[in-house]
């Protein structure tokens, strides 16, 4: 059974053709406004009767905020699109109005800031994206990293050596592993660091291949291979950083 | 609906923690990790005649990976490896009720198990194939 | 459409402000004071509230109620330490606090309603017309259960309560409005029994709350604790009396304590006096004494700070301003240790006890759709999620996330047949249910069909007041589910309604206590008036009128006391009768004197 944020993407994904990332206007649940019935064409606020209208269920957050699916965002466009937005869906300017608006205004706010969040931090939007694309995370599984295990089971052991040290006092023995510990630490970190370059790297093909397929059609397999790749580095980073939180909490 | 004391136990007592030398022939070992969160769950099984005699894990992870692999353990001891190979996470899941953000925890488990099969196996073929190598590094 | 005020309900002091189109304004009582004392007393003849339950606390403090705030949104267990402290009973019933005072009981919001309906009365009256709506505040790291707490203490004081909201952003809404600042901030607030951290970003009248800290149980009334247990460890050392087990005298050390303290943030040193029924007892406090005696609890507030700082992913050093709210942030100590922490000069040029009442009333005005250009977007300050096997919690929203937020959940059964899932919502970090706070249960209905086979989504949306709302819908059918959600500290809504229908009945009772306080409000203006006259006077008027007019005066004197009204009204017109022609001739008096000191020119111009 898929998690709810998993539940949540696979609602939108069927409609990834069907936005195109450069409308300048959002995409409404409705094409006529659920209070006078009146057309609306992706106006968040009919035309007629001014109420507020649902943002559609197939909105995706790339297309909520008008981006197309790139990686590198302009987090200066980003900020202020989500203020205006903010500025048109926020319960507090609905407060004198009907309950249906309050409503709308609210689920449409909740969306928004999901958005906002996912798409600010980098590592979020890579995830975002590669579920986006591929469906299900699971269907882009990489390959598991057999020697990180063992690197987590190694030091997961030092760790738990240690804790039982600690207490007891300093000795020549813990002093020995807090070195290690630290060495460690230091090694894990640089790494953290490589990671982030190489997922950099992974960004900049990714935006680059996504201009080229606009122009020349679809480029799936290619496409394919940087999300796993890219998949591949998140999920070792995810292994990396937790022994890196770990040291810390371990050794203060 | 009220959890079971014997599935409780498997959070405060977690069954079957520990490791087996993990290049004795009759040992396979799987190491599997969870990208969603960075968990790691190592699970070892001990095999006589195609019978799972013993099973241990090590899990540096959440409360429900390591009762999933405590679970798992005790499900394995006593099941031949075939009976073994049809163990699902949904068991897991069904008997420690776990809710659907952590579904993939026993997840986790499963893969453990196919991992540690799969591991036993190769070596099973790998010494068939080449016993007189076996035998010389023995 | 009717005006919506801002309040801000504090632990020892209570604000009422609005809005118009020169700003925000607190609104001042009779006496021109803003701040109302958050205590309510109950006399013989009913409720009273603010400065006149402050004298009863001395007075009769089992029947005055102070610091009610600690006890919203909570269970005995939550204050089992401090249970010693308070002057009277108190019990729980459906997991919320209930408060015993004579032969009535009392939950924590029926008493905050008391405090908000004195607010309510003073807007009233002041502006001149109904008030019906309101923005309330709250310390930003209230839970759910706190914030509903207070939402029903308003629906119970017969106010719709427009908007929950946090009182640092309050503070930032009301500190930006005036200073027009942009950039990075950190609003810091200790107040009496809160202290809360936030983080924002202000930008083109955008207030974004980065992230939030606090202690919802940390204040003012803490230090004061202090000093008193050392006083009364000394006054049993040196003097062999108990203070335990006697209310009325721990009450007068109390606010002796609380005096010292406010004195030593002007002063190096305050003299303690407490008179005893046979003596005083005396105690001289150097600041530095009391600086070390509540050293731990004010660094207590740092770790909030750093972790707001890290969950903004900042450091202190990108913070442009810090800005000090809340009474508590006058101590000297206070003020350096924030300085140390941000390495800047803290801000506190806006009145610390008025700041976050100003904010409520700009966000009042926001709802009521006349402010246009500024909006508030906080955040969530714990996270959320439900109990998983094992007593774990595993979060679907995390703390700092910008409201309104939701997460959805799927959920499924295991056994054929199966027709209910238990769910049980936490608030907290910390990875065991037992270290969390229990928000509420539900039980999830499902259609008996095959294992695996329902699918019920279950809407977790935490709205803009912070507060939880769940919602379910199946997923085969499409069809919206009712959830009845059981509160784990809360009132049920037919107790809110019971209470609101109380509150009614009991008004009639209330103002009769009103009345007497209004009465003799008046009647001691009256006396202080005369007797400032009669000095003035005493070379114009008789000895014989003299006489009788300070006869007069001392049986208004006597008749004050009582607690009828009417007899009190009627004296004060005798008095008014009586000296009338004193008025008349202090009148000439000030007539002629004004004419003397001029020239004739003048008056003749
Ligand atoms: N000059 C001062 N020096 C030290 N403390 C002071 C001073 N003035 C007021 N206080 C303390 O400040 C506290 C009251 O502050 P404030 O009115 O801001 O709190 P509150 O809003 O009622 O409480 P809260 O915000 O925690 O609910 C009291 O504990 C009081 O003793
Ligand atoms: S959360 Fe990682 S395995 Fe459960
Ligand atoms: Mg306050």
């Amino acid at each position: 059974m898929p998690e709810a944020s998993e539940a949540e993407i696979m609602e939108h994904q069927h409609q990834a053709q069907a936005t195109t990332a450069t409308s300048r206007e959002l995409p409404m649940a409705r094409s006529m406004c659920w209070h006078c019935q009146s057309e609306v064409t992706g106006e968040y606020l009919c035309g007629q009767c001014v109420k507020v209208q649902p943002l559609s269920r197939d909105l995706d957050y790339f297309a909520c905020f008008q981006l197309p699916r790139l990686l590198n965002i302009d987090e200066q466009y980003l900020e202020k699109t989500f203020y205006e937005l903010s500025r048109t869906f926020h319960p507090d300017f609905y407060s004198t109005k009907d309950e249906s608006e309050k409503a709308i205004s609210l689920g449409n706010s909740a969306f928004l800031n999901a958005a906002y969040r996912t798409l600010k931090d980098p590592i979020q939007r890579a995830e975002y994206l590669i579920r986006l694309e591929a469906g299900a995370v699971k269907d882009i599984r990489s390959n598991p990293p057999a020697d990180l295990f063992e690197e987590v089971l190694e030091l997961q052991e030092t760790l738990e050596t240690f804790r039982q040290l600690a207490p007891k006092g300093p000795s020549s023995d813990l002093e020995a592993l807090r070195k290690k510990l630290q060495a460690e630490r230091e090694h894990l970190e640089k790494r953290q660091a490589e990671m982030e370059t190489s997922l950099q790297h992974k960004f900049n093909e990714w935006d680059q291949l996504q201009e080229r397929a606009a122009l020349s059609g679809q480029a799936r397999e290619e496409k394919n291979t940087i999300l796993r790749e890219m998949q591949e580095i998140l999920s070792n980073r995810t292994y990396v950083r937790n022994m890196v939180n770990d040291l810390l909490e371990t050794m203060g | 609906m009220a959890y079971s004391e014997k599935v409780i136990d498997h959070y405060n007592n977690p069954r079957n923690v520990g490791s087996f030398q993990k290049d004795a022939e009759d040992v396979g070992t799987g190491i599997v990790g969870a990208p969603e969160c960075g968990d790691v769950m190592k699970l070892q099984i001990k095999v006589e005649n195609d019978t799972i005699v013993d099973a241990k894990f090590k899990t540096f992870g959440c409360g429900s990976a390591i009762a999933s692999s405590s679970l798992a353990t005790e499900w394995l001891k006593g099941k031949s490896l075939e009976e073994a190979q049809k163990i699902k996470n949904t068991d897991i899941v069904q008997e420690l009720n776990l809710p659907p953000v952590k579904i993939h925890c026993s997840v986790l488990a499963e893969d453990a198990i196919k991992a540690a099969l799969g591991d036993y196996q190769k070596k099973a073929t790998d010494k068939k194939s080449k016993p007189a190598e076996a035998a010389a590094s023995s | 459409m009717s005006r919506i005020v801002g309040i801000d309900l504090g632990t020892t002091n209570s604000l009422v402000a609005f809005m118009d189109k020169e700003g925000p304004h607190v609104i001042p009582g009779p006496d021109g004071q803003t701040k109302v004392p958050s205590i309510v007393g109950l006399t013989d003849n009913g409720l009273i509230v603010g400065d006149p339950a402050k004298a009863h606390l001395i007075r009769d403090p089992s029947h005055t109620i102070y610091s009610v705030k600690r006890f919203m949104g909570k269970g005995l267990d939550d204050v089992k330490d401090e249970l010693k402290y308070f002057p009277y009973h108190l019990h729980e019933k459906n997991g919320v606090i209930r408060i015993e005072i004579g032969d009535k009981t009392y939950s924590p919001p029926q008493v905050s309603a008391m405090i908000l309906k004195e607010l309510k009365r003073r807007a009233e009256d002041y502006l001149k017309e109904d008030v019906s709506k309101a923005v309330i505040t709250v310390p930003a790291y209230f839970n759910d259960s706190q914030r509903q707490a207070t939402k029903d203490a308003g629906l119970i004081a017969g106010l719709e309560v427009l908007r929950i909201i946090n009182e640092p952003t309050a503070a930032s809404l009301a500190y930006g409005l005036q200073k027009k600042t942009q950039g990075l901030i950190a609003i810091y607030d200790l107040g009496g029994g809160t202290f809360d951290i936030s983080i924002l970003k202000l930008k083109d009248g955008i207030f974004e709350v980065l992230a939030t800290n606090g202690d919802s149980h940390l204040g003012g009334d803490d230090f004061d604790q202090r000093l008193v247990d050392v006083m009364v460890d000394d006054m049993f050392q040196t003097q062999g009396i108990k203070v335990e087990g006697n209310p009325e005298l721990m009450q007068t050390v109390r606010l002796e304590a609380e005096r010292v303290k406010i004195r030593l943030s002007d002063e190096t040193q305050a003299q303690a006096v407490i008179q005893l029924p046979n003596g005083t007892y005396e105690k001289l406090w150097t600041r530095e004494s009391v600086e070390s005696l509540v050293m731990d609890l004010v660094e207590r507030t740092l770790g909030p700070c750093r972790n707001a700082l890290k969950d903004a992913g900042l450091t202190a050093s990108q913070i442009d301003e810090v800005v000090l709210v809340g009474g508590s942030t006058r101590m000297p100590l206070v003020w350096r240790k924030v300085e140390e922490l941000f390495g800047k000069t803290p801000h506190s040029e806006l009145n610390p006890d008025e700041v976050v009442a100003l904010g409520a009333a700009v966000q009042a005005d926001i709802l009521g759709g006349h402010t246009k250009d500024l909006l508030l977007l906080d955040v969530t300050p714990l996270s959320l999620g439900i109990e998983t096997m094992g007593g774990v919690m595993s979060a679907l929203i995390r703390r700092n996330t910008t409201i309104p937020t939701s997460a959805k959940e799927m959920f499924t059964t295991y056994v054929d047949g199966q027709t209910s899932v238990d769910i049980h919502i936490l608030q907290g970090e910390r990875e065991l249910v037992k270290d969390n706070r229990s928000l509420a249960r539900f039980q999830l209905k499902l259609p008996p069909l095959p294992a695996g086979v329902p699918r019920v989504e279950v809407n977790f949306l935490i709205d803009a007041n912070g507060i939880l709302h769940v919602t379910a819908r199946d997923i085969r059918t499409g069809e919206a589910q009712s959830v009845q959600v059981k509160p784990s500290h809360g009132l049920t809504d037919d107790e809110v309604e019971g209470m609101i229908r109380d509150s009614f009945q009991f008004a009639a009772e209330d103002i009769k206590a009103r009345q007497i306080i209004e009465a003799r409000n008046e009647a001691n203006a009256i006396i202080v008036a005369t007797e400032k006259a009669l000095v003035r006077a005493a070379n114009l008027i008789s000895d014989k009128e003299a006489e009788g007019i300070r006869r007069i005066l001392q049986q208004l004197g006597e008749v004050k006391a009582g607690d009828d009204h009417r007899v009190i009204r009627t004296k004060i017109s005798e008095v008014e009768k009586t000296t009338h022609h004193l008025a008349e001739v202090l009148m000439d008096a000030t007539l002629k004197e004004a004419l003397e000191s001029k020239k004739l020119s003048d008056v003749i111009k």
